[in-house]
């Protein structure tokens, strides 16, 4: 494979992992982010659909071998639920949210990005004891500064959406923060490896999932009509190799390359695919580490009980403070999951891979 | 029962089945070794065997025609289609044991890991354990936890040297040693750490061997049940993978198979000393479960299986649990496809979640009987 020239595959993905970060989508909502990539991919493939939950459908070539590459295109955030007198608004979480950084944080409220913030006790009020402990999100409000409950039930009615407000900027060393890092890290990936050389022996299908946040739900279903041979879901995953943190705790390590899972809380990974994608790795210099904690879960959880069963690994791109309202990846593991699912399905294509 | 002279020669080969699949490796994810030596023993007693795409290895006793041929336009064989098959009735058991997958191997030869299965971390300080090379650890608590912080984050496993690590990589996974015994002064209890669930495997093999109880078949005409086999509906031998952990592999052959009716075959907990709980007790015959925190038994097929019992005098007990952990096979079976009747047969066993699971060899056998007799006159569903 002929290698771009030095920083050419980074900038391009840091381009769109940049409009992909800033576009907003919590799970069954993500309509903004699926009419980005569609937009994005539409040109370059054969065939583009929205199945009936959600899942956005892409298809490159029509050989012999199925293959189905998932990323999830819903980030975890907060839904209305509820609305005070005050004009204050009571929510739920959207998916596994770290409670620590929910106080103070300024949010977007709605799909018209209404801005707001996560209101919390007067510090003039603070106790000793309160200064140590984490609200818990029943006791937060969200104030987007309406006057009394008509107000706020008016732009904001129950089941609207919010993000986190969190920018995309680029960091020193070719590093980014960004919002939902998890999982547009992997929509761009997934994107980039759509954009690329078509390929004989197989049909690839680039699925944006829906509702993994809450249930690798979507994927199900994509896997269910998809019908893959085999699959791979690409997804961020958590890294912390930051100081204070035993080197066996850190899950992946920021800047080490795609990690490959051996194991999560959903499915215990194809040994075949992992032993391919460690192998092809070490032999064309691609960083590689291994996921080291086996529990959560990823879209391979959803497909491999899809029909017959369905063959599957999961390649993560590390993610600092995942699950919060800012996250931390390398473009540098970026390009090299790129890479490395360019390589296994070179070796799909080429037959040096059988299941 | 009264074991009579047939009885025990029985025992002895349930028993020696039951050592002989215990010491075979095999973790969820790691099945092949496992399910090779099973087909190995199943093969010969049915039409065809084959291992679908997750590793769940699936024998088929087909009634009337055999297998069908590949699916047109697959690019591959697919055996097990169901062109050209009558209905077939699914029995399963998961074949993979608990295992600890290692998550970061320190140059020190200290391994740290991840339970997969169920496997009580209370179990764990001091086990012997080894891996797919057979390379040997011990598992090790780091200084200063007190029981009640016992985590597995807070263990590892001690392969000895630096040099020994090179053998075990990180995503390996590390086995109890297969340490079998048998208790009792007359023998009839039977140990192993990788009992749950090779006591189904062993259960399900027994079934296939005896192929519905030829004697009974053979006492009794019963005239024509189906076109033309004695064997209507067929069988299918399920042996799935990744089942220690929870119920998953066999969801996927369920939908391959599209079985009449499931039977699950795992291990369940058992009453030992202390408090006097409602579950089951060893030695008093397979349990019937009633649910489970996943599964509630359809009517019809804890039914059917109370009736064959009562029926041939097999002894039995009725399981009721609400425990997740509990969950087996059939949870996902009867899910499976346009839906499944499915039943679960337990297999009573002290210490389930230990090291050393204790089971009777009693309540296997007439497990085996059972199931036989349930085959033999199928329940109208």
């Amino acid at each position: 494979m002929l290698e771009p020239a030095p920083g050419t595959l980074e900038d391009r993905v840091g381009e769109l992992l940049e409009r992909l970060s800033n576009a907003c989508g919590i799970a069954g909502g993500e309509g903004e982010v699926r009419e980005l990539l569609r937009e994005a991919l539409e040109p370059h493939c054969c065939e583009v659909y929205t199945d009936t939950i959600g899942n956005l459908v892409c298809r490159r070539g029509n050989g012999p071998v199925r293959v189905m590459l998932a990323a999830h295109m819903d980030e975890v955030g907060l839904v209305v639920a509820g609305h005070e007198d005050s004009g204050l608004l009571r929510f739920k979480e959207s998916g596994g949210l770290d409670p620590r950084v929910l106080p103070g944080r300024p949010v977007l409220v709605g799909l018209a990005k209404m801005p707001g913030v996560i209101g919390l006790g007067a510090v003039h009020l603070l106790d000793a004891d309160d200064r140590e402990k984490v609200p818990p999100s029943r006791e937060l409000l969200i104030d987007i500064g309406a006057g009394n409950k008509e107000e706020a039930v008016a732009v904001a009615p129950p089941g609207t959406p919010v993000f986190f407000s969190t920018r995309f900027e680029r960091l020193s060393n070719g590093r980014v923060k960004g919002k939902a890092l998890d999982d547009r890290v992997g929509c761009a990936v997934v994107a980039e490896v759509l954009l690329g050389p078509e390929r004989d022996g197989l049909t690839l299908f680039g699925v944006f999932t829906v509702q993994e946040e809450v249930g690798l739900r979507g994927a199900r279903v994509a896997a269910y009509h998809v019908a893959p041979r085999l699959a791979l879901a690409i997804d961020g995953t958590s890294s912390a190799n930051v100081p204070g943190v035993d080197p066996s705790l850190t899950c992946t390590d920021l800047s080490e390359g795609p990690a490959i899972s051996v194991m999560d809380g959903t499915v215990v990974m194809d040994s075949r695919i992992r032993e391919q994608l460690a192998s092809l790795a070490s032999r064309h210099d691609v960083p590689y580490q291994y996921r080291r904690l086996t529990t959560a879960g990823t879209d391979s959880g959803g497909m491999f009980l899809q029909r017959e069963g369905v063959p599957v690994c999961s390649v993560s791109v590390p993610c600092r403070y995942i699950h919060s309202a800012a996250s931390l990846a390398d473009l540098g593991d970026v390009a090299a999951t790129i890479r490395l699912t360019n390589l296994f399905l070179d070796s799909l294509d080429k037959g040096e891979f059988e299941l | 029962m009264t074991p009579d002279a047939g009885g025990l020669e029985g025992l002895a080969t349930l028993r020696d089945l039951l050592d002989r699949l215990t010491r075979v490796y095999g973790p969820p994810g790691r099945e092949a070794g496992i399910a090779r030596e099973i087909a190995a023993i199943i093969g010969p007693h049915v039409d065809e065997t084959w291992t679908d795409a997750l590793g769940n290895l699936i024998a088929v006793k087909a009634a009337g025609a055999a297998a069908g041929p590949p699916a047109p336009g697959s690019g591959r064989p697919r055996p097990g289609d169901r062109a050209g098959r009558g209905p077939l009735i699914m029995l399963s058991a998961h074949m993979d044991q608990a295992g600890l997958v290692v998550t970061s191997a320190a140059r020190d030869g200290f391994l740290r890991f991840g339970v997969a299965g169920d496997l009580d971390v209370m179990a764990l300080p001091g086990q012997r354990v080894v891996n797919a090379l057979g390379i040997l650890g011990v598992v090790g608590v780091d200084e200063g936890v007190g029981k009640q912080d016992l985590a597995s984050q807070k263990m590892y496993i001690d392969v000895g040297d630096t040099e020994e690590t090179e053998g075990a990589a990180l995503g390996d996974v590390f086995c109890l040693e297969p340490r079998t015994g048998d208790l009792g002064p007359g023998g009839g209890k039977f140990t192993s750490p990788a009992l749950d669930n090779r006591a189904g495997c062993a259960v399900l093999l027994e079934v296939a061997k005896g192929l519905y109880l030829s004697k009974a078949a053979g006492r009794a005409d019963r005239g024509s049940r189906g076109p033309g086999d004695a064997l209507f509906p067929g069988v299918a031998f399920v042996f799935t993978v990744q089942g220690a952990i929870a119920p998953r592999g066999a969801r996927t052959a369920a939908f391959a198979l599209e079985p009449v009716l499931g039977i699950t075959v795992d291990l369940t907990p058992a009453r030992s000393s202390g408090k006097e709980g409602s579950r089951v007790e060893v030695g008093k015959g397979p349990a019937i479960r009633v649910k489970d925190g996943d599964y509630v038994a359809p009517p019809r097929v804890r039914e059917a299986l109370v009736e064959t019992a009562r029926k041939c005098g097999i002894p039995y007990q009725l399981d009721v649990s609400s425990a997740d952990e509990d969950a087996a096979d059939a949870s996902v079976v009867q899910v499976a496809g346009a839906g499944v009747p499915t039943g679960v047969v337990g297999l009573p066993a002290r210490h389930a979640r230990s090291s050393s699971p204790v089971v009777d060899l009693h309540d296997l056998e007439a497990t085996v009987e059972l199931l036989s007799r349930l085959l033999l006159e199928p329940p109208e569903l």
